[in-house]
C-alpha cells in the first residue's frame, strides 16, 4: 500500500467546499496510509501537496472503473462493430500515423 | 499456420480493426484470430502501450467514455495476457528503433510501440507478430504473420 504525508488542517481550509474536502480525504484513506503532520514548509509545497493528492485519487478512480473483475468469453463478438461510426473508412486506421 | 507453443502477440490495428466491424474479409479475419484466441486455439500476448494506441485512437475521434469501455472489454477477453514493458524492454526497443528508422524518410519509420512489440516477442524467444502493418516486413528480429495467412 502506498503512503502519504499530509498536512490535513492546512489543506482543508484550501478547500471552499469542506463536503468535496471530507469525500477526498475518505476515498484517500481507503486507498492509501495517510500520515498526518503539523508542520507545512512552504505555502506553494502545501498546494502541491493538494493537488497531487487530488490528481491521485482521480487517477485511482479512473482506473479503478477500467480493470476488469474477471475475464470472460463472448468479448470479441461485443468489440465487433463498437467503433462502426468512429472510423468511417478501414483506411482510416491505417492510413493514420501512430503517435511516433 | 502451426504456431510454437501458440502464442501470438497482437498488433493494435488487429484490435482497432475489430472495433471498426467493416464489412470487409481482412477485418473479417482480423475477428476470426481474436476468436480463436478467445477459445483459446492460441495464446494472445498484447503489451501495454498498445492499450494506450487503441485508448488514444478511440478517444481523439469520439470520447474518453467509449475509449474506456473498449479497454474495459479487450482486458476481460478470454487468454489474453498484458505485458507490461520494463527496462530490458525499452532499452532494447530503442536500439530496434535506431537499426531500423536511422536514415530512413520518416513515413517509413516503425513507431515506438512497434519498436516495443518487436523487442518484446524477441525477449520472449521469438513468439510471432501479428500485424496488418507492413512497415514491419523489413524486420528481421521477430517473427511477423499478417492475419491472412494464419
Amino acid at each position: 500500500m502506498q503512503g502519504i504525508i499530509i498536512e490535513k488542517d492546512r489543506i482543508q481550509r484550501r478547500f471552499e467546499d469542506q463536503l468535496e474536502f471530507l469525500q477526498l480525504w475518505g476515498d484517500l484513506q481507503k486507498k492509501m496510509r495517510v500520515i498526518v503532520i503539523k508542520e507545512t514548509i512552504t505555502p506553494i509545497k502545501e498546494l502541491n501537496t493538494t493537488l497531487r493528492i487530488k490528481s491521485k485519487a482521480m487517477e485511482d478512480e479512473f482506473l479503478k472503473d477500467i480493470i476488469p473483475i474477471k475475464k470472460s468469453k463472448g468479448i470479441v463478438d461485443k468489440l465487433w462493430g463498437l467503433g462502426k461510426e468512429i472510423f468511417k473508412s478501414r483506411e482510416e486506421i491505417f492510413e493514420d500515423e501512430f503517435i511516433e | 499456420m502451426s504456431l510454437l507453443n501458440n502464442k501470438i502477440i497482437i498488433d493494435s490495428n488487429i484490435f482497432l480493426d475489430v472495433i471498426g466491424g467493416f464489412d470487409n474479409n481482412d477485418s473479417l479475419k482480423s475477428k476470426e484470430v481474436l476468436k480463436k484466441v478467445e477459445d483459446g486455439i492460441y495464446k494472445g500476448i498484447v503489451i501495454a502501450p498498445c492499450l494506450t494506441e487503441v485508448y488514444y485512437k478511440i478517444a481523439d475521434k469520439r470520447d474518453d467514455l467509449i475509449a474506456k469501455q473498449i479497454i474495459k472489454n479487450i482486458l476481460s477477453m478470454n487468454n489474453l495476457e498484458i505485458v507490461p514493458v520494463g527496462r530490458e524492454e525499452s532499452l532494447k526497443a530503442g536500439r530496434i528503433w535506431s537499426k531500423y528508422n536511422k536514415g530512413k524518410k520518416r513515413d517509413k519509420w516503425l513507431s515506438i510501440v512497434d519498436c516495443l512489440i518487436i523487442s518484446i516477442a524477441s525477449l520472449l524467444r521469438n513468439v510471432p507478430i501479428l500485424t496488418w502493418d507492413d512497415r514491419f516486413n523489413v524486420v528481421s528480429d521477430a517473427k511477423i504473420i499478417n492475419p491472412t495467412y494464419i
